[in-house]
């Protein structure tokens, strides 16, 4: 989003896309690919809203009184759920950075579990631990309060997706953050109460709101994780998104496109006032380059290596706050899925219909890792290593599929490709079946993966810069041979990066592939739908069993992810050092 | 230990990991005279300034003010201005709550901060630029509020770390006088850092040569300039 803009703007102007060969092909591929993947598709939704007729009829559609309780439980349960992220996101990415403690890599580690445990494993394990017998929510019915099927509950599942947005987004700036800053206050007097909140929360500020906005929109329009617990009683707590999915089970495609073009149109201005914000900000930093980028430590003001008591209760409040939202919900779906013992579970998982299930997430997944890859590379390598105009569109275009929720994301193919869209007969004229059979879930699962491998790979390209490919260019080197020798070495890490990502997310997709797959059991069902099914038929073991697939594939994913990271801080310390030594000489 | 000397670092030891950053430093910096820190880049100057400060602490030695030993206090308790050699000014705050920032966490009233910042102001002569923000301002501007807003709580003791490198060459020279007439007007015992001799000739009361965390020569501008005490510092002088 901003950053990957910032970062264009930063690339060097030319008036020539450049002397490196292969512009032409490298532009086609790319347009070629995101409109057929992005843009055709989401125009559907705009052709689909024109043919409601009269303004006043969408008008009607979209603020009766089912949707506007649906936006509101959206709007005010996500908030709810991003300002508490933001909070407990901040003191987490405090405590990572500034204090060394036994388990730290261990949480740090496990931040990302949100992104790596398919939603609908969430969902059923969060509903599982707060229900009126779940371990939590027992404790709290004692008491006259229940968490499940109320806005507590969906708050909680909104919490538990969004995790990862706030920490990881004010981490780096603390990391970087300049101590002599805080050194400036303490010598003026300040307590370290006071440092925090007048100096070193406005720095934060900026990466703070950039988090806050991306776990908001994502709990807008998350799905998953929430219509578990939910509960979903109309007028109290009915999500927006789910308003769409019971649009779509009665075949009412004009209503539920209505009420997507609201959510849509939401996101995105909630996502331009974030921006816009962010570049207000900006002009306080602008000229002043105060960021050190050397992280000290603020030395403790005695011998006695004592740590502070305010140091103790915070590592204590992340870890407790990561424990109960991230392992617990870890140890229900182990404890469900074997509570019937070894056997069970091992029926359950080599049943065929799981069989089946898991066949069709590995067909998606490897498609969506495959054609996402060779975009994003194409595309990474096109905005990095040329210049031309519209580069910033395109590279806004690619982030889009990020801020659309999943359901509207299957939405919009059954538009393009179902019996009603507008590309239904020539397919079906040609005996192709996209909705509701594998091509579809394939295409919905491409389009939400779609700018993962991308984002990790642009900003390492664009840092890079291209001297390196100009004079491979001069020396007479062809396109590929330049991307093989030069270019793809400094990405590679970063690469095998957006590959995991985009597994891990493709893996676990739920909404866009519920939405599109029909749920032919045996046919088009994924491994995380065949859990829904299983859950909503109340095989609560299976259900978990199968789960505990998902899980150990999101474990392994997110072992390799941390792996990856050292290697790419690694290799950033590298080559800062090799600049510092070139700078000396 | 002389009678006058306000600032006293006795036998003082710091070492970052195995690097020995200071290595039995033993100087004094008189009351109300500004003392210079001089010597080259890596030397350990500004490691001996933060440990003034509080900011590091050494591993063994005493650091006195005023006859009493402050090692254990800690920096926001010692009454010392700071001025950090990239000023570190809050970006987020305008000039007027940056040199009031001190006056602010000291609790003040509102009308007492506004005078005192309008005071500040006159002596470092920023009248009007109160309600500007730091990427608003010259290097030189932003100097002079770095220095209002480290005196603003009337410490006992400036510390200044390279005060001048920021500045482009034609306005340093103009700024050194200016610091020095203010700290004399000021009263207050000044120690700052600086790599350049020729800007500690001019400015300081009294030199400390330093080379690799060890004290080479004390002694006033003409003592150093008549009678280098070693090789380093003839060299320093004359060859840089
Ligand atoms: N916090 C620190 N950790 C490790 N090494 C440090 C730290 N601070 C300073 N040093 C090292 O101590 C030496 C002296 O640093 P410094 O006092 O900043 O020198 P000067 O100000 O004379 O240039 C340098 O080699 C520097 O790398
Ligand atoms: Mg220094």
């Amino acid at each position: 989003m901003s950053d990957v803009r910032q970062e264009l703007k930063k690339i060097i102007k030319n008036d020539s896309p450049g002397v490196i060969p292969g512009f032409g092909l490298l532009l086609g591929i790319t347009l070629t690919m995101l409109t057929l993947i992005v843009l055709i598709p989401l125009a559907s939704l705009v052709i689909e809203t024109a043919q409601i007729g009269s303004l006043s009829d969408f008008i009607s559609i979209v603020t009766d009184k089912y949707m506007m309780a649906g936006y509101g439980v959206s709007l005010f349960c996500s908030f709810i759920a991003a300002v508490v992220n933001t909070v407990a996101g901040v003191i987490i990415a405090w405590v990572l950075v500034r204090y060394d403690f036994k388990w730290k890599s261990f949480l740090n580690g496990i931040i990302e579990l949100p992104f790596a445990i398919p939603t609908a494993v969430a969902g059923i394990a969060l509903t599982s631990l707060y229900c009126d017998t779940g371990w939590i929510g027992s404790l709290f019915t004692k008491i006259g309060i229940d968490i499940a099927y109320t806005k507590t509950g969906i708050i909680i599942a909104m919490i538990f997706v969004g995790i990862p947005f706030v920490v990881r987004s004010v981490q780096p700036v603390i990391e970087k953050f300049d101590v002599e800053y805080e050194e400036a206050a303490l010598s003026l007097g300040a307590s370290p109460a006071s440092t925090f909140f007048k100096v070193i929360l406005p720095e934060l500020f900026p990466s703070i709101l950039a988090g806050f906005g991306l776990a908001f929109a994502r709990g807008i329009g998350e799905y998953g994780s929430v219509v578990f617990i939910a509960g979903n009683i109309p007028l109290k707590t009915q999500i927006a998104p789910l308003l769409i999915m019971a649009q779509l089970q009665q075949y009412n495609y004009a209503k539920a496109t209505a009420i997507a073009l609201v959510l849509l149109v939401i996101s995105f201005a909630l996502m331009l006032a974030i921006n816009g914000l962010q570049l207000y900000m900006q002009r306080f930093t602008a000229g002043s380059d105060n960021m050190s980028g050397i992280s000290k430590k603020i030395e403790p003001f005695d011998d006695t290596g004592k740590r502070p008591a305010r140091e103790h209760t915070l590592i204590a409040v992340a870890s407790l706050f990561l424990f109960v939202m991230l392992i617990i919900p870890l140890l229900v779906v182990a404890t469900y899925a074997l509570r019937d013992g070894a056997a069970a579970y091992a029926e359950a998982i080599f049943d065929e219909y799981t069989l089946h299930a898991l066949k069709i997430t590995l067909i998606a997944t490897v498609f969506a890792v495959v054609i996402n890859t060779v975009f994003g590379v194409i595309a990474a390598v096109l905005l990095t290593k040329y210049t031309f105009p519209g580069r910033g569109i395109i590279a806004t275009l690619i982030d889009l599929p990020f801020s659309i929720s999943p359901v509207i994301a299957g939405l919009i193919f059954i538009l393009t490709f179902g019996t009603i869209g507008w590309a239904g007969p020539f397919f079906e004229r040609i005996g192709i079946k996209i909705v509701f059979a594998v091509p579809g879930i394939v295409l919905a699962t491409v389009f939400v993966t779609f700018p993962f491998v991308f984002r990790e790979i642009f900003p390492v390209l664009n840092a890079q810069g291209r001297h390196e490919e100009e004079a491979a260019a001069l020396m007479g080197a062809g396109g590929f041979t330049i991307f093989r020798k030069i270019t793809f070495p400094h990405m590679k890490w970063a690469f095998a990066y957006g590959i995991v990502l985009c597994a891990a997310r493709a893996m676990g997709e739920f909404g866009a592939v519920s939405v599109i797959s029909g749920h032919l059991r045996g046919k088009t069902n994924t491994l995380p739908l065949h859990v829904e099914i299983l859950y909503n038929e109340f095989n609560t073991s299976e259900a978990f069993a199968v789960s505990s697939i998902l899980v150990i594939m999101a474990l392994i994913i997110l072992i390799v992810r941390n792996v990856l990271e050292y290697r790419i801080k690694a290799n950033e310390q590298m080559i800062e050092e090799e600049r510092l030594a070139a700078d000396k000489e | 230990m002389d009678n006058k000397d306000y600032v006293y670092l006795s036998h003082i030891n710091k070492s970052f990991n195995d690097f020995k950053a200071s290595c039995d430093v033993t100087f004094g910096a008189a009351k109300g005279a500004l003392t210079a820190l001089l010597g080259p880049s890596g030397s350990g100057k500004t490691t001996l300034l933060r440990m003034i400060g509080g900011l590091n602490h050494p591993d063994s030695g005493e650091i006195i003010i005023d006859g009493r030993v402050i090692n254990a206090l800690p920096a926001s308790k010692r009454g010392i201005g700071f001025v950090f050699q990239n000023y570190a000014l809050f970006r987020y705050m305008t000039v007027e709550q940056n040199i009031g920032f001190g006056l602010e966490v000291q609790k003040k009233s509102k009308e007492e901060i506004k005078k005192s910042v309008k005071e500040l102001l006159s002596i470092v002569s920023l009248e009007g630029l109160e309600k500007r923000y730091p990427h608003q301002l010259s290097g030189g501007q932003r100097q002079r509020v770095a220095f209002a807003r480290a005196i603003a709580n009337n410490p006992d003791v400036l510390l200044l770390d390279e005060p001048f490198a920021a500045i482009d060459a034609k306005v340093r020279r103009e700024l050194r006088s200016w610091l020095r007439d203010i700290v004399k007007q000021v009263g207050i015992t000044s120690i700052f850092v600086t790599h350049d001799q020729e800007e500690a000739m001019e400015v300081a009361d009294r030199i400390v040569i330093i080379n690799e965390g060890k004290i080479e020569q004390v002694g006033t501008p003409e003592e150093i300039k008549e009678h280098p005490a070693t090789d380093f510092v003839k060299d320093f002088i004359y060859l840089t």
